[in-house]
C-alpha cells in the first residue's frame, strides 16, 4: 500500500528515456569500479609497462608516464571520485537538513543566527576556502571529503529551511499544534518527509558538483595525493603541452568519465524532479 | 433551546489581538478588539462576518495558536492563554481544530491509519492493540468506510477529507471543536452532509463547536447562539433563532439582506445592502460601521462601543444606538 505512490514516481520516472539511458551508464560505471579487481589484472599503483606506452593489447589504455596501465587506474580512479561525491553529499545534506530544519522550525535568533552563518559560508569564494582548507590540513582523501561537505551544506540548509517555514503555514502542522503533538514529531515525521524529495534532488547535483571540485583540487594537486590514482590526478599529468597533443591516452579518457558522470547524474537530478512531483499525473 | 445558563466550558473575556503594522508605520492592525464570548457544554456559538473582520483570528486565540496581545482564555476555569507550550500541550487535546482546507489539512504522505493513530497513542487515548477498532468506530462514525484507512488523502473527495478531519478532531475526545469555516470549500450539497453529520455527533457525543462561517445558512443552522463581528469587534450576540428573526444591528440586517431571497414573496422586500468595504483606518472613536451604515446620523459617530441588551434582561445584545427599534 505505501509503495503506491513510490510506483506512481518510478513510472514518471521511466518516461525519461535520457535518464534511464544515464542511469544505464552511471551503473555500468559504478559496477565496472566496485568490481575493479576482477576486471583489470593490474595494480593501480605498479608499474607494469613501458613509459607512457600508447594503447594496446595488454594495456588497452595505454600506460602513464611512470609505466602504470591507465585502465587499472581510471577504474580505481572512479571509486575514489565516487566516494569523495557520496560522502561529500551526504556529510553536507546531512549537516543543511539539520541546520535548516532547526532554523526553519524554531525562528526568532536561532533562525537569524544560523542564516547569518550560511550566507557567510555561502558568499566566501568557495575555491579559495578549499584551498586555504586543503593548504591547513594535510591534503588527502578525508580532508576532501570533509572540506566539500562543509562547502556544500548551505545550499542544502536554505532550501530545508524554505520548505519548513511553508510547511509550518499548513493546517495539517497547525493541526499537529492544535493536538499537542510534540516537536520531534512534528519536525521528523510530519515535516522531514515532506521535505526529502526537494532534498534528494538538490542532493544529485551536489553530487556532480563534487565529483567536479574534488577533480578541480586534485588537478591542482590539492587533493588527492598520489600514488592514488584519482580523475583530477589523472589529469594532473595533462599540464604538459606535449602530453595534451602528442598523448591523448593519458588525459582523454579521464575527462570523458568526469563529464560522463556529471551529465549523468544531472540528468536522474532532473528525472527525479519530474517524478517527484505528484502533479504531473 | 438547551439549558442556558450552565457553568461554561470556555470563555474569552475581552480578547485583543493587533499585529504589528509594517516597520516605522504606526498602522497597527488591530485583529481582534474586546470579544468576550462563552461556550457551554454541548453548546454551538457560530461567529459570522466578512473576510477579514478577525472571527479566524478569534479560532486561533482560542487554540492557542496565536498568543492575545491582551485578555483572558479560561478552559474549564482554567486560564490558558498565558500557558507556556509545554503545560498547555496535555490539555490541548480537550479542544481540537477542523481547517477550511481539507486539502492541506492532511499529510500527504500517510495514510489515514496513521494520520488518525499518532495523535491518539501520543496522547494514551487508546492502547497500541487497541488503536485499529478505533479507528474503524471513528471512521464509521465519519461515514466513511474501515477500508478507506489504508488510503492516501489525495485519494479522497473534499468532503471525505472534511470527515476525515474531523474524525481526527474526535479521536482525541475533546470537549470542544472549532470549527474555522469548514464547509466553506465545499458543494452545497456536501455542506449539507457535512453540517448533518456535525449536529448529529453533537447529539451523540456532547461536544461542543465553534462554528466559524460566512454563509449564514450554515451557521444559522448548526448554530445555538450566533456573534455577528465586524471590524474585529461583536456587534450582535445572541440567540440564533432570535437574532435571525430580529436583527438588532443594521450591518447584521445587512448581512441577511445580502443573501439572495429564495422566497418570490420576498423579493421586492426592502434590504438594507451594503457599498464600500470595511476599511483598514485606525479606530477614530465612534460607532465602526458609521460610514457604511443607512442609518447613521450625527449621534454615532461619538458613540463608544458597548454591547447592550436589546431589551430589558433580554440575552440579545447589540452594539447599535438604534437596536430596539430596527
Amino acid at each position: 500500500m505505501r509503495n503506491a505512490m513510490n510506483q506512481q514516481a518510478f513510472q514518471r520516472f521511466r518516461r525519461h528515456k535520457a535518464a534511464m539511458v544515464c542511469l544505464l551508464i552511471l551503473t555500468i560505471i559504478v559496477l565496472t569500479a566496485l568490481f575493479a579487481p576482477l576486471i583489470t589484472p593490474y595494480s593501480p599503483v605498479k608499474i607494469s609497462g613501458g613509459f607512457s606506452a600508447p594503447p594496446d593489447a595488454s594495456h588497452w589504455l595505454g600506460t602513464d608516464q611512470i609505466g602504470r596501465d591507465m585502465f587499472s587506474r581510471l577504474l580505481y580512479a572512479v571509486r575514489i571520485s565516487l566516494m569523495v561525491g557520496a560522502l561529500a553529499t551526504g556529510i553536507s545534506t546531512l549537516v543543511g537538513v539539520l541546520l535548516g530544519l532547526i532554523a526553519g522550525y524554531l525562528g526568532g535568533w536561532v533562525d537569524r543566527a544560523l542564516m547569518g552563518f550560511t550566507d557567510m559560508v555561502m558568499s566566501f569564494p568557495y575555491i579559495l576556502l578549499i584551498l586555504v582548507a586543503a593548504a591547513i590540513f594535510e591534503p588527502g582523501l578525508w580532508s576532501i571529503i570533509l572540506i566539500l561537505g562543509f562547502v556544500d551544506w548551505p545550499g542544502v540548509a536554505r532550501l530545508v529551511r524554505g520548505n519548513v517555514l511553508s510547511l509550518k503555514e499548513t493546517n495539517f502542522i497547525k493541526g499537529d499544534i492544535a493536538a499537542g503533538m510534540p516537536r520531534r514529531f512534528i519536525l521528523f515525521s510530519e515535516i522531514l518527509p515532506n521535505t526529502i524529495a526537494p532534498v534528494l534532488i538538490y542532493a544529485t547535483s551536489v553530487f556532480a558538483v563534487s565529483i567536479l571540485d574534488e577533480a578541480a583540487l586534485s588537478f591542482l594537486g590539492m587533493g588527492v595525493q598520489p600514488p592514488t590514482p584519482s580523475l583530477g590526478n589523472i589529469l594532473n599529468g595533462a599540464e604538459s603541452i606535449s602530453i595534451l597533443t602528442g598523448k591523448p591516452w593519458l588525459w582523454l579518457p579521464a575527462g570523458i568519465l568526469i563529464m560522463t558522470l556529471v551529465v549523468c547524474i544531472n540528468f536522474i537530478g532532473d528525472a527525479l524532479r519530474d517524478a517527484m512531483d505528484p502533479r504531473n499525473g | 433551546m438547551r439549558q442556558v445558563e450552565q457553568k461554561p466550558l470556555v470563555e474569552a473575556i475581552r480578547l485583543t489581538k493587533t499585529y504589528r503594522g509594517a516597520l516605522f508605520s504606526h498602522n497597527d492592525i488591530q485583529a481582534v478588539r474586546e470579544v468576550s464570548l462563552k461556550i457551554a457544554p454541548g453548546e454551538t456559538l457560530g461567529i459570522v462576518g466578512e473576510s477579514g473582520c478577525g472571527k479566524s483570528t478569534v479560532a486561533r486565540l482560542l487554540m492557542g495558536l496565536e498568543k492575545p496581545t491582551s485578555g483572558v482564555v479560561l478552559f474549564q476555569n482554567v486560564r490558558i492563554d498565558c500557558l507556556p507550550e509545554r503545560k498547555l500541550r496535555p490539555i490541548r487535546s480537550a479542544f481540537q481544530m477542523v481547517f477550511q482546507d481539507s486539502g492541506s489539512s492532511l499529510n500527504a504522505r500517510k495514510q489515514v491509519f496513521d494520520i488518525l493513530r499518532e495523535p491518539m497513542l501520543y496522547h494514551k487515548t487508546v492502547s497500541a492493540q487497541e488503536a485499529p477498532t478505533r479507528i474503524d468506530e471513528l471512521l464509521s462514525m465519519v461515514g466513511l468506510p474501515p477500508e478507506t484507512k489504508y488510503r492516501y488523502p489525495h485519494e479522497f473527495s473534499g468532503g471525505q477529507r472534511q470527515r476525515i478531519c474531523i474524525a481526527r478532531a474526535l479521536s482525541l475526545q475533546p470537549k470542544l471543536i472549532i470549527l474555522d469555516e469548514p464547509v466553506s470549500a465545499l458543494d452545497v450539497s456536501v455542506q449539507a452532509q457535512i453540517l448533518n453529520l456535525l449536529r448529529d455527533l453533537q447529539d451523540t457525543l456532547g461536544v461542543a463547536y465553534l462554528f466559524i462561517g460566512h454563509g449564514l445558512g450554515a451557521v444559522h443552522y448548526i448554530s445555538h447562539l450566533i456573534a455577528v463581528m465586524y471590524r474585529g469587534r461583536i456587534v450582535e450576540y445572541g440567540d440564533s433563532e432570535e437574532l435571525f428573526r430580529h436583527p438588532a444591528h443594521p450591518y447584521t440586517k445587512a448581512l441577511l439582506d445580502a443573501a439572495p431571497a429564495t422566497d418570490f414573496s420576498q423579493r421586492n422586500a426592502p434590504r438594507v445592502l451594503l457599498t464600500g468595504e470595511a476599511s483598514g483606518d485606525a479606530d477614530e472613536g465612534g460607532c465602526d460601521f458609521e460610514k457604511r451604515c443607512p442609518f447613521a446620523c450625527a449621534a454615532c459617530r461619538n458613540r463608544p462601543y458597548e454591547l447592550r441588551p436589546v431589551a430589558d434582561g433580554s440575552r440579545h445584545l447589540a452594539s447599535c444606538r438604534l437596536a430596539a427599534e430596527l
